[in-house]
C-alpha cells in the first residue's frame, strides 16, 4: 500500500518563475490493484513518481510506503519498491542477465533467490536469447524488458512502471502486460502511467487522471467515463485534462531547469 | 557509515564496475599504454645520450680535424695535439684566405717567426684563424686553445726545471674545469622526468573509468535506477572509489616494474650519473604515491559527477593534469631549491622525495606521514562532495 497525504511540488524560485507541479495530492494506491496514471505530457506523472521513489522532495506533504515514510527513510521504503523509470539506461557491457544480477544484489538477494528470480524473469518475459548477450545494441524491447526486470527481480511489494510499454511491438506489449497482470494476482501494488488509452482501459482496475498538477478523476473505466458523461475513456481523458488544463494552465514535469 | 552492510554493498559496486571497465576496451587503453609509452621514451631516451656520450669520448676528439700551416716550424706542438686526439690536416699555405672564403673551419698557423723564436728561447707566436660568428666551432676551438696552453705550460715547466727553479713558479693556478652540459645534463633532466610520469600515472591514471562510472552513468541514464536501489549513496560511491583506486594501483605496479628493469639494465653510470634503485626504495616510491591515488580518484570522481557526458567529464579533468605537470616542472628547472613545507603540498611534497629517493638520498620518515595526512584530508572532503552531489535531482535528471 502506498499512501501519498497533501504532496504538493514546486519548482523554480522567484527569479525563474514558480512551476506548482503537483497541488495538494492525497490518494491510496491498494494492494492486488494495477492503477493507471492518465496525464498529458507535462501534468506531472513523473513528477509525481519520483517522489515515490524518493528522488526528488515534496515540497509540503507526506508519501508513506507501507507505513514507512519516504523522506524519513528513503533507503527501506525503497527496498518495497520495484521502478522502472522514464527513459532507464542499461550497462551496455553487461550481459542482460548480469544487468539484473546487479540489481538484484544491490537490492540484498541471496545469490539462490538472485538466480531463481532472474531466471523466472527471463522466461516470463521471454529473454532467453538474448540473456547471455551484452546489451550493447539491444533493441528498444529488448532493453525495455532487460530494465523491467532488473527493476522487480527482488520482488518488490510495489511495482511503479513510467510508461512501461512505449515503443514496444505488439509480442512484447502483450508479454509486459500479461506480467502486470501475475503481478496482480500475486496481490501487489502495481501503478503504472501511459499514454495508451486501450492499454489502461483493458488492463487497470482503477485509473487515476492527473491534470494541471491536481487529481481530476479517480476511479474504474466505467466510473470515469460516467464522471465525464462521454462515451469512451478516451473523450473522458480528454475533457477531463483539457478542462484542468485550461483553467491551471500548463506545468512542466521535468526537473531538469528547475531547482528542486 | 562503514557499517558491513554498506561495505557489502560497496563490494558488489566494485565487482560490477571492475567487470564492466575490464570490458571497456577504450578505457583500458587509455589507462594501461600510457605507462609503456612512457618506460619505452625514456629507455630510447637514455640509450640515446649514453650514445651521444660514448661517441664523443671514444672518437670524439679525433672527429676534430685541425688544419694546420707550417707543421714542421713547430713539429713538437702538432706532435701533441695528434697525440690528444687532433686529426692533423696539413695545408701548404694560405690557410688564412682558406678561412676567410670558408673553405676551411679553422686553422693553425705556425710561421717561420715561430720556429726563430722557438730556437732562441722565446715566446713563439702561432695563430688560430677562426671565424667567431660560427658558433658551432666553439668545442672545436676551445679543444686547440687548451691543448695549445698544455703544451706551453708543459714546454715552460720543463724549461723551468732545467734552470732548477720549481715548475709551480710559473703557474701559480690550476683551472680545472668540468663541464656538465649536453649529455649529461640531458640525463639528468631525464631522471627527473621519472617523478613528473609516476606522479602522472597515480593521478590520472584512471581518468577513463572514473568518468564512465559517473558521467557515464549520468549520460546512458542509469544513475537514476542505480539510485533507487536501496544501497546508500555513500556504499556505490565507495565502490566506484574502490574500483578506480585499484586498476590505478596496477596501473602504477606495472609502470614501476618496467623501470625497475630500465634501471637494472640501463647503463647510466656511462653518463656519470649513480642511479641506484633497488626493491626498497621502489616500495618507498609506491607508498609515496598511493596516498595522491586516493585523493586524486576521489577527485576523479567528484569532478566528473558535474559532467554530462563521458566526453565532458575528460575535458574536464583532463584540467586535473596541470596540477603534477606545473609543480613538477617547478621542481625540474629548480632543483636545487627545497622548503619544509613543501611536503604538506600534495604532488610538489611526491615529487622532490621521489626524485631523491632515486639519486640515493635519504628521506625522513615523518615525509610519509605528512602525505597520507594531507590525503586522508582531500579525500574525506571530496568524497563528501560527491556523495553530496549524486542525490541532487539537478544531476539525476539534468
Amino acid at each position: 500500500m502506498i499512501r501519498i497525504e497533501n504532496i504538493s511540488k514546486d519548482f523554480g524560485n522567484k527569479k525563474t518563475g514558480v512551476v506548482h507541479a503537483l497541488k495538494n495530492i492525497s490518494f491510496t494506491l491498494r494492494d492486488g490493484e494495477i492503477t493507471g496514471l492518465l496525464g498529458v505530457n507535462g501534468a506531472g506523472k513523473s513528477t509525481l513518481l519520483r517522489l515515490i521513489y524518493g528522488l526528488q522532495t515534496p515540497t509540503t506533504g507526506d508519501i508513506f510506503v507501507d507505513d514507512i515514510n519516504v523522506q524519513k527513510n528513503p533507503d527501506s521504503a525503497r527496498q518495497r519498491l520495484g521502478v522502472l523509470p522514464d527513459d532507464t539506461g542499461l550497462y551496455k557491457r553487461l550481459t542482460a542477465r548480469e544487468n539484473i544480477h546487479y540489481f538484484g544484489e544491490l537490492q540484498g538477494l541471496s545469490p539462490a533467490d538472485l538466480s531463481k528470480n532472474s531466471q523466472e524473469l527471463i522466461s516470463l518475459l521471454a529473454m532467453e536469447n538474448i540473456a547471455e548477450r551484452r546489451a550493447d545494441g539491444f533493441s528498444l524491447g529488448e532493453r525495455m524488458k532487460t530494465a523491467l526486470a532488473r527493476a522487480i527481480v527482488h520482488q518488490p511489494q510495489h511495482i511503479l512502471l513510467d510508461e512501461p510499454t512505449n515503443g514496444l511491438d505488439v509480442i512484447t506489449t502483450r508479454a509486459v502486460r500479461h506480467m502486470l497482470l501475475t503481478l496482480r494476482d500475486q496481490g501487489r501494488c502495481v501503478l503504472f502511467s501511459s499514454h495508451l488509452m486501450h492499454e489502461v482501459g483493458g488492463l487497470c482496475d482503477r485509473i487515476l487522471i492527473i491534470a494541471g498538477g491536481e487529481i481530476v478523476a479517480d476511479g474504474s473505466v466505467a466510473e470515469i467515463i460516467a464522471q465525464a458523461r462521454t462515451a469512451t475513456l478516451e473523450d473522458a481523458f480528454i475533457k477531463l485534462s483539457q478542462v484542468t488544463e485550461r483553467t491551471s494552465g500548463q506545468v512542466s514535469e521535468q526537473g531538469e531547469s528547475h531547482v528542486n | 557509515m562503514l557499517t558491513k552492510q554498506n561495505i557489502a554493498m560497496a563490494l558488489v559496486v566494485l565487482r560490477k564496475e571492475l567487470k564492466d571497465a575490464l570490458r571497456d576496451k577504450r578505457a583500458l587503453r587509455m589507462a594501461f599504454l600510457p605507462p609503456l609509452y612512457f618506460v619505452a621514451i625514456f629507455v630510447g631516451l637514455v640509450i640515446f645520450a649514453v650514445n651521444i656520450a660514448n661517441d664523443k669520448k671514444v672518437a670524439g676528439v679525433n672527429s676534430i680535424p685541425v688544419y694546420v700551416e707550417g707543421e714542421q716550424n713547430l713539429p713538437e706542438l702538432v706532435a701533441w695535439l695528434r697525440e690528444q686526439g687532433a686529426d692533423i690536416k696539413p695545408i701548404e699555405s694560405g690557410a688564412f684566405q682558406q678561412v676567410k672564403d670558408k673553405k676551411i673551419d679553422f686553422a693553425l698557423i705556425l710561421s717561420d717567426e715561430a720556429k726563430q723564436k722557438r730556437a732562441k728561447g722565446e715566446s713563439a707566436p702561432v695563430w688560430l684563424v677562426y671565424d667567431g660568428a660560427n658558433q658551432k666551432l666553439s668545442s672545436s676551438i676551445g679543444f686547440v686553445r687548451s691543448q695549445i696552453y698544455v703544451w706551453g705550460s708543459r714546454v715552460g715547466a720543463v724549461n723551468l726545471m732545467a734552470r732548477g727553479i720549481a715548475p709551480d713558479v710559473g703557474s701559480p693556478i690550476q683551472l680545472r674545469e668540468e663541464n656538465i652540459a649536453d649529455e649529461q645534463k640531458m640525463s639528468v633532466y631525464l631522471l627527473a622526468s621519472v617523478p613528473l610520469t609516476l606522479l602522472l600515472a597515480a593521478f590520472i591514471g584512471s581518468v577513463g573509468f572514473s568518468a564512465d562510472m559517473t558521467a557515464g552513468e549520468r549520460e546512458r541514464r542509469s544513475l537514476e535506477s542505480l539510485l533507487i536501489t536501496p544501497a546508500a549513496t555513500f556504499s556505490i560511491y565507495l565502490g566506484k572509489w574502490l574500483t578506480s583506486t585499484l586498476l590505478t594501483i596496477v596501473i602504477l605496479i606495472i609502470q614501476l616494474a618496467l623501470l625497475a628493469i630500465a634501471f637494472r639494465f640501463l647503463p647510466f653510470n656511462q653518463l656519470g650519473l649513480r642511479v641506484d634503485v633497488d626493491a626498497v626504495d621502489l616500495i618507498k616510491i609506491f607508498w609515496v604515491l598511493l596516498p595522491v591515488v586516493f585523493f586524486a580518484v576521489a577527485l576523479q570522481l567528484s569532478l566528473s559527477i558535474f559532467a554530462k557526458s563521458f566526453k565532458d567529464a575528460q575535458s574536464l579533468i583532463a584540467a586535473l593534469v596541470f596540477i603534477p605537470m606545473l609543480l613538477n616542472f617547478y621542481t625540474m628547472f629548480n632543483p636545487g631549491m627545497f622548503y619544509e613545507w613543501w611536503l604538506w603540498v600534495p604532488v610538489l611534497g611526491q615529487a622532490v622525495v621521489i626524485k631523491e629517493v632515486l639519486l640515493g638520498g635519504t628521506i625522513a620518515a615523518f615525509a610519509f606521514w605528512k602525505f597520507w595526512l594531507v590525503a586522508i584530508a582531500i579525500t574525506v572532503g571530496t568524497f563528501w562532495l560527491g556523495i553530496k552531489q549524486l542525490r541532487r535531482p539537478k544531476i539525476i535528471y539534468g
